[in-house]
């Protein structure tokens, strides 16, 4: 039930700056459940109260993006959580 | 122990510290680089302790905690967040955009704490400011929509959470273009309280709610005292009664009695500062004519004195949001506020002189003194 | 129209390319690029596609050459320090390629002109510095139907998507929000010169491509970039059918700045009334796309003394009673001197059951101020308080 999770860089604060953490969970809910409960505090930055995901913030398993937290996450799946950039 | 000023921006947080004569200041920081503080206040109960209401662009707000005066930070585990709504109320779906204000809680509940959002919102800590609840009593008030239906162009902030001293249970706060409410029963249940405001923008004058508190202040020596700078004027209630007094008709009449601060002397209820700005018909909330003055009364609103020697005298547009000016407990109380210019002031005397002690940082939200 | 032999000199090498050829060329030399912001996207993608005979290339930035924009901005020299960025580029871009066309526009993109600077282009590549910027240009592309090439970079990572109207999302599609755009920008949290480079000119590719038609576009992919680690990652975007701009039923049919789209959304989300500043009013009547109907809720004598052409004049005070006088298929627009009446009216039209009735903000004193100065506020030989 293994993922691995690309952590975009704000976030990496809560990973002790590991980009790419391996997480359980066969749904994002799963996923982001496992990443709390190691890096604390992290799936609030994410995902507000009402469980949506936060503005600017976009989840992609494997390369197609995850509008629900629903979402099914199959062993070997990369989760990458992505950023607005706004540098130019 | 000297104390230091701490000023949070839209650009991260700051701290002055005086020296020893209290002429020069040191200007630190900053920390949280990136992120909006809109709020820094220490912990009368604990003065080690501070909490930060922060937010990074795109992250979600949340609140940082301090014990060693603010040398060191660390996140709430469990910050403000208004409860999941059920399926059925999706107009109550609310999310935290901002944690805009912070009140320490009564003195005999040591680690309470209260917090103000945007959307409005009112929370509770009991552990520091470590967990956050949100305050049912008043986040699933039926009322609370309508109260909190209008806002400003930034959102409808929840502010001025005022705890009784001699009551825990009394409390009283402000939404801005929403009004004054008030709980005897520690927040299950609220009541409007703005009679006698003006809210020359509502269709019915005698309307229960909908006014634009900008800032409650509550006097702790006299806590049955209590002073509103409104968007509307400046008013004192003397409870029991129900009904506000507009003592900033005192204030001349060029320059009105609209602003954003008020701020009370540390020990006596009469005197209290404001910063008038312009809130003429565009409302540009600058200084007036481009002259910035403090105004000061020493007799309850009764009469009002122009204090600003040191100030620039022409060509000066200030503008001091309502959380960015206050005092602190020296003996000949110094005052502090800072600009959206980026600019902090300072009179070691009450407001007789002033000073510029920092330039260029970033657009001040937050003045607070930690003592 | 024909390439000359110089120009056909100059080109040889992409000529010689068959999916290019002279037809592609001749795309290129009629082809009208414009590149938002001469920064350190801006710069490459400028170099880039004057280097390879876009016949007329825009130029949009506002500020000026700082010592720290050397270190990635390419597009100018230590001599260029304090110059108008619009400007040394000009003079740097004509100088490396003659044959075209580059037009300076010195100025910060907002909604009062958004839609006049980007109306003679064909292609719009966004690289600005500043999220309100990227949503302003998305908006005003998806509502004039111009292809937009965007890229961000932010760091050691870089991210760049492409929008063609009708076939893929746009950028409010990935990234709905432009809520307070306090996104770190390079200035605060740093960036690798270089690494600008590898997406501007990603950017360039991309535009090059739409005008020549050849290859396939960044439609429907976001693609990033992570220097560190040298990869490229790809991710699929659909358009979303709820998008504000560029879905089924849009909310968005004006560009607007942020800010004024914020509040406007806020006061949406809040039970809907809608708050519009006096340039988002100008344009809606000046649009006459939306039916609208003006509702003047000040007095008969402040109404006598000037009005808004078409407005109709119900008193506050007597709204509650005649709110029905008003045709249910039509936005209304309430008016007043201050915004404060108008916002009141707003309140007594919701509870009546209209839906998000709209209100000048800062009324007609703001309308004077920002609109039209000869506007009658007053009765002629004294202001009234």
């Amino acid at each position: 039930m293994s993922c691995v999770v690309r952590i975009a860089s704000p976030l990496r604060s809560y990973t002790a700056g590991a980009s790419s953490v391996a997480a359980e969970g066969a749904t994002l809910e799963e996923v982001l459940a496992h990443l709390e409960r190691r890096f604390a505090g992290i799936r609030f930055r994410m995902i507000d109260e009402q469980d949506h995901i936060r503005p600017h913030m976009r989840l992609f398993v494997n390369t197609t993006e995850a509008c629900e937290l629903s979402a099914s996450v199959h062993p070997g799946d990369t989760v990458h959580v992505i950023c607005a950039l706004s540098g130019g | 122990m000297a104390g230091t000023l701490w000023v949070g921006t839209r650009k991260g947080a700051f701290a002055l510290h005086p020296d020893a004569r209290r002429r020069g200041w040191r200007l630190s920081g900053p920390q949280f680089l990136g992120h909006i503080i809109h709020h820094i206040v220490q912990d009368p109960r604990e003065p080690k302790a501070l909490l930060m209401a922060a937010k990074t662009g795109h992250l979600g707000p949340t609140v940082y905690r301090s014990a060693d005066r603010g040398r060191t930070w660390r996140e709430a585990a469990q910050p403000p967040a208004f409860r999941k709504a059920e399926g059925h109320e999706p107009s109550e779906a609310l999310a935290v955009q901002r944690v805009f204000w912070l009140t320490p809680g009564h003195a005999t509940e040591p680690g309470s704490w209260y917090a103000g959002s945007s959307p409005a919102g009112l929370f509770r800590s009991d552990d520091a400011g470590d967990h956050w609840q949100p305050v049912a009593g008043f986040n699933d008030h039926p009322m609370r929509p309508k109260w909190a239906a209008f806002g400003t162009p930034d959102g409808a902030f929840l502010h001025s959470i005022l705890v009784d001293p001699r009551d825990p249970k009394h409390l009283y706060l402000a939404i801005s273009v929403g009004g004054v409410f008030e709980s005897t029963d520690g927040g299950a249940q609220w009541t409007p309280l703005n009679e006698g405001c003006a809210a020359d923008f509502l269709p019915d004058p005698t309307a229960a709610f909908g006014h634009d508190p900008h800032c409650l202040v509550l006097h702790p020596a006299a806590p049955e005292r209590l002073y509103q700078q409104n968007h509307c004027g400046i008013y004192r209630l003397d409870r029991p009664a129900r009904r506000w007094a507009r003592i900033g008709t005192a204030m001349p009449k060029k320059v009105g009695d609209v602003g954003f601060p008020i701020v009370l002397h540390p020990s006596d209820p009469d005197t209290a500062w404001v910063l008038p700005m312009d809130g003429g018909t565009v409302w540009p909330r600058t200084s007036i004519g481009g002259r910035p003055a403090v105004y000061r009364t020493q007799d309850g609103g009764r009469s009002w004195q122009r204090l600003a020697r040191g100030l620039p005298a022409r060509q000066a547009w200030f503008t001091v949001l309502r959380q960015a000016m206050c005092a602190d407990r020296q003996p000949r109380t110094g005052l502090y506020f800072g600009t959206t210019g980026g600019d902090v002031w300072a009179s070691s005397n009450a407001g007789e002189r002033w000073g510029c002690i920092a330039r260029h940082l970033p657009e001040i939200y937050s003045v607070t003194y930690a003592h | 129209m024909t390439l000359s032999s110089a120009e056909r000199a100059r080109y040889e090498r992409q000529i010689s390319l068959s999916e290019i050829g002279l037809a592609g060329q001749e795309r290129l030399k009629s082809a009208r690029v414009l590149v938002i912001g001469a920064g350190g996207l801006g710069s490459p993608v400028a170099l880039y596609l004057a280097a390879a005979g876009v016949g007329a290339l825009g130029i949009v930035d506002c500020d000026r050459v700082a010592l720290s924009n050397l270190h990635r901005q390419v597009l100018f020299e230590s001599a260029s320090l304090g110059r108008l960025k619009a400007e040394a580029a000009r003079e740097r871009l004509a100088s490396l390629n003659p044959q075209i066309e580059v037009i300076a526009h010195a100025l910060e993109l907002r909604s009062g002109n958004v839609r006049a600077v980007l109306e003679p282009y064909d292609v719009i590549v966004d690289g600005t510095d500043r999220l309100s910027t990227r949503y302003l240009v998305n908006d005003a592309c998806v509502i004039l139907g111009k292809p937009l090439v965007s890229a961000a970079i932010h760091r050691f990572e870089g991210q760049a998507l492409t929008y063609v109207p009708g076939r893929g999302p746009c950028y409010r599609c990935l990234f709905p929000e432009a809520r307070d755009g306090v996104v770190a920008s390079c200035a605060e949290a740093g960036v690798l010169g270089v690494l600008p480079g590898v997406l501007g000119a990603i950017q360039a590719t991309e535009a090059i491509k739409l005008v020549t038609g050849v290859g396939e576009p960044l439609t429907g992919r976001l693609l990033t970039y992570d220097a560190l680690e040298m990869r490229f990652r790809e991710f699929s975007l659909s358009r979303r059918p709820d998008c504000a701009v560029c879905g089924e039923h849009p909310s968005i049919t004006e560009p607007l700045e942020a800010g004024e789209r914020c509040a406007g959304e806020a006061a949406q989300a809040l039970g809907g009334v809608l708050r519009l500043s006096p340039a988002q009013l100008h344009g809606l009547i000046e649009g006459t796309r939306e039916p609208l109907v003006l509702i003047d809720v000040r007095e008969p004598d402040e109404f006598g003394i000037g009005r808004l052409a078409g407005a109709i004049n119900i008193p506050l005070a007597e709204l509650a009673g005649r709110l029905e006088e008003i045709p249910r298929t039509l936005t209304p627009v309430f008016i007043c001197r201050s915004g404060r009446r108008s916002l009141a009216a707003c309140a007594a039209a919701l509870s009546a059951g209209i839906q998000a009735p709209a209100h000048l903000e800062g009324g007609l004193a703001a309308w004077a101020m920002e609109i039209d100065p000869a506007f009658p506020l007053d009765p002629p030989g004294g202001g009234a308080a």
